[in-house]
């Protein structure tokens, strides 16, 4: 596969991503990502490394079955009643030249809609794609939220 | 306890003058400015201030004003300076709030008169402590009922300084800053607010976890102090608990691990464990909340709305990983999508939405009243399910709030 064609590829998975997670399909969006992957968010916005940095959130895929199933326990009771989103992506472009594993960063912003309060949220992706079985699967998701070392209220959504 | 002590905005004009204005507040740890120059800014109650570390070590607080037309001098959070300039007509000040230069001055200016407005500063264990009242007594004398805790707490991971991470976890939720004072020392919430992370647990290790029952009468329990400081002290009865959260951290070492071997130091075992902090939660009236290995500064910012910043505690020269199993260990409560911290915004802010009811003026406060052990008038102690702390916190507000002012 030409590294050109993976960009059609790429945007498919992170449309699909996208309404995945609107759609609150947890287990779904879930099945995306490879099985040592990383969902992150810095609280440093310029941070390169999350790993000695403090982070919003640094999910193993453990933690994001974790998040999900706490999520869907009735007892996460900021999701009393729930957060409903809705968010779009754009300005996709592939990374070195689209070499595989693929980098695919994009930009985002998504309103979040709870209890008749509704944010606005955005800022960057930056998505790790690896090919297994001859799908693209994430590997490593980075939103770089705008506000992100700013105090927030919770967001115990998804991104 | 009446509505109008989380409701009243002349309530919350009281507080800043009689309580924040008066007394010690934190305004940071020594690591946050370890050397000449850096500075951190914070705030007082709801007075801009600036905490810096002068050339000659000693930390100031100065009010983050210039004494010309009252522009804000220092916007970062954060930084190394030689001293501040306000950018609108370019006066200068000292890292201690000295007025050093005033441009185009022709006419004599009294420096002294124009200096920024400092407050006392005085530091425990790493701990820096302001307050504008000249008169405070000495921060040790404040805190005296506390000190083994904060001993504790400091000496927690050995002799490893304490590093505090210099990011943070920062929310605002719309209710009352006593909330989140309060809710540090309050064992009664645990099982109920944060069924959620039990559940968790459960799902991840197999077993129930529980800190707090109605019935036990274990070891634990909350304390409240004299100038309204509190603790909760889980002791045994959480260590299982502690342990357990560490297994469910991303990058936890496997179950069976060589643990000296994964971390690369002798006595890691001791150490990791180390990274779930002492169980107990010390409540530090008015401002500071110590608890697991966090630093949590509640600020204030009207009557129904409150910022709150949370630091982990890293340890100074230990293994990556170690620091990596505190940073990940934190992240799983901590900040706006942690598993535990939101829930308590959102029980905050429900107590809000429910307090608009003027019908009913109370609420109750007295679990435990009649079973808590009395030593003096200030210090009580008794089941950790019981509101002996926030009473201990409220004898105290009172006070102050009744007192000359």
């Amino acid at each position: 596969m030409t590294p050109r064609s993976s960009f059609p590829e790429a945007y498919e998975l992170l449309a699909r991503e996208a309404h995945l997670l609107d759609d609150r399909d947890f287990e779904g969006w879930l099945d995306l990502f490879t099985e040592d992957c990383l969902y992150w968010m810095p609280v440093d916005p310029l941070a390169e490394d999350g790993g000695l940095r403090l982070n919003v959130f640094y999910d193993d895929k453990a933690k994001m079955k974790d998040r999900i199933a706490r999520l869907s326990s009735g007892s996460a009771y900021t999701e009393e009643p729930i957060s409903l989103t809705a968010r779009t992506f754009s300005a996709v472009q592939l990374e070195n030249g689209g070499e595989e594993p693929l980098v695919v960063r994009s930009n985002f912003q998504m309103i979040a809609y709870r209890s008749g309060d509704q944010r606005l949220l955005g800022g960057r992706y930056r998505h790790r794609l690896l090919r297994e079985d001859g799908a693209l699967r994430i590997s490593e998701k980075r939103v770089t939220l705008l506000g992100s070392d700013a105090p927030q209220r919770p967001m115990t959504f998804l991104f | 306890m009446h509505r109008d002590v989380y409701v009243d905005p002349d309530v919350f004009e009281a507080e800043m003058r009689r309580i924040f204005m008066r007394t010690w507040i934190y305004v940071g740890h020594d690591s946050e400015i370890p050397h000449a120059g850096d500075y951190k800014r914070t705030f007082i109650g709801t007075e801009p201030v600036i905490l810096t570390r002068g050339s000659d070590g000693a930390p100031s607080v100065v009010v983050n004003r210039c004494s010309h037309r009252g522009a804000a001098i220092c916007l970062l959070p954060r930084g190394n300076a030689k001293g501040f300039r306000c950018q609108f007509h370019g006066w200068t000040f000292g890292l201690d709030g000295e007025l050093l230069g005033v441009p185009y001055s022709e006419e004599e200016v009294d420096k002294d008169e124009l200096s920024l407005a400092s407050a006392k500063v005085e530091s425990y264990r790493g701990f820096i402590f302001a307050s504008f009242n000249p008169d405070v007594p000495p921060l040790t004398d404040h805190l005296r009922d506390v000190l083994p805790y904060i001993d504790r707490f400091v000496e927690h991971a050995g002799d490893y300084a304490l590093q505090v991470s210099p990011d943070a976890n920062e929310v605002v939720y719309d209710a009352n800053w006593k909330m989140q004072l309060e809710n540090n020392v309050d064992g009664y919430h645990l099982s109920f607010t944060h069924q959620s992370l039990f559940g968790v647990l459960q799902q991840r290790t197999g077993k129930q976890p529980r800190y707090v029952t109605g019935s036990s009468d274990g070891e634990a329990r909350v304390e409240a102090f004299s100038n309204g400081h509190a603790v909760m002290d889980l002791r045994s009865v959480a260590t299982d608990v502690l342990r357990e959260r560490l297994g469910i951290v991303p990058g936890a070492p496997p179950p069976d691990a060589d643990l000296d071997a994964y971390f690369g130091i002798e006595g890691a075992e001791d150490l990791y464990l180390a990274s779930t902090g002492p169980p107990v939660n010390i409540s530090i009236f008015p401002n500071l909340n110590l608890g697991s290995i966090n630093i949590c500064e509640v600020h204030p910012l009207a009557v129904n709305r409150t910022r709150v910043v949370l630091r982990p505690l890293l340890l100074d020269g230990a293994p990556p990983g170690i620091n990596r199993t505190r940073l990940r260990y934190h992240e799983i409560g901590s900040g706006p999508a942690g598993f535990v911290q939101p829930d308590d915004l959102e029980m905050f802010e429900r107590v809000a939405l429910g307090l608009a009811s003027e019908d009913v003026e109370w609420i109750q406060m007295t679990r435990g009243r009649e079973r808590e052990t009395e030593v003096d008038e200030t210090h009580r102690y008794s089941h950790v399910s019981d509101e002996t702390p926030q009473r201990g916190q409220y004898r105290c507000w009172r006070e102050m709030m009744d007192g000359d002012a």
